[in-house]
């Protein structure tokens, strides 16, 4: 059996819980405010690729992308980054899409790791024939 | 008796489980990657052509760059799955079935292990004379 596998898996495991991270950062940040819709925070996400090595191949993160929905504009008058017209602006996280993205993710990363348990032991089995 | 002979079925079939359990790990293991096509082993074709039952006719190269057909088990048998829904980005990964074939695979892998420990198992009580 090819030692490949591992990689492969690896690879996913990476990918999944750099998704993790960037979901936990979101929803870390769902309730930010800033002064204006500029520097406000907006909710992140990687994008994936896939790298392929003849037919197989794993996964790599190509980058995290910032989401482009605008920033909600709320009227706050006494909130102490409130701008001159007494607006504030809220990061355009959408705590529902984060809240499945994270499912996901954590199946993902679970399905790699059941993978990477049944490629080790039939390797181990492999290693022990002819005993 | 020949050693070769003797174990070659479950070797062939072993190599070629262990080659179809890495296919089906990058299929899982681009689940959520966008635009990836899910592959597979044609494992009974494969199989049959490493068993000499079904001839397979190599393609005529005419340019040094041309690809070769397919040798055991080769790009050639690997083909693209045929999804039941196509998803929106163009993934055609189905991770439920994905990981019940891995699972399938894996008992198949085992089983063939079982059958070649077997052929060792009573070559050894050959040797022995018992």
């Amino acid at each position: 059996m090819n030692t490949r596998i591992f990689d492969i898996a690896g690879s996913a495991m990476r990918a999944q819980s750099l998704r993790l991270n960037a979901t936990a950062s979101n929803l870390a940040n769902a309730d930010s405010v800033a002064g204006d819709p500029a520097s406000v925070y907006r909710s992140r996400h990687p994008v994936f690729a896939a790298v392929l090595d003849g037919e197989i191949g794993g996964v790599a993160t190509r980058g995290v992308v910032e989401s482009a929905r605008p920033a909600e504009r709320r009227h706050a008058p006494d909130h102490p980054l409130a701008d001159a017209s007494g607006h504030v602006y809220a990061s355009n996280v959408d705590t529902v899409e984060e809240m499945t993205n994270m499912m996901s993710a954590s199946r993902s990363y679970q399905s790699n790791v059941e993978l990477l348990n049944t490629a080790r032991q039939l390797m181990l089995k492999t290693l022990r024939l002819g005993e | 008796m020949n050693l070769d002979t003797w174990l070659a079925p479950h070797a062939d079939a072993l190599k070629l489980r262990a080659r179809r359990t890495t296919v089906i790990a990058s299929n899982i293991a681009n689940a959520d990657t966008p635009g990836y096509k899910a592959r597979d082993l044609a494992f009974g074709e494969v199989l049959a052509a490493a068993r000499g039952g079904l001839p397979r006719l190599p393609l005529a190269r005419s340019a040094p760059n041309h690809l070769a057909s397919g040798t055991l088990g080769g790009a050639a048998h690997v083909l693209y799955r045929q999804p039941e829904g196509a998803s929106l980005d163009g993934n055609t990964v189905e991770k439920d079935l994905e990981q019940a074939r891995f699972a399938e695979n894996a008992m198949r892998y085992e089983a063939s292990l079982q059958f070649a420990k077997r052929r060792v198992d009573s070559m050894l009580r050959i040797l022995k004379g018992e």
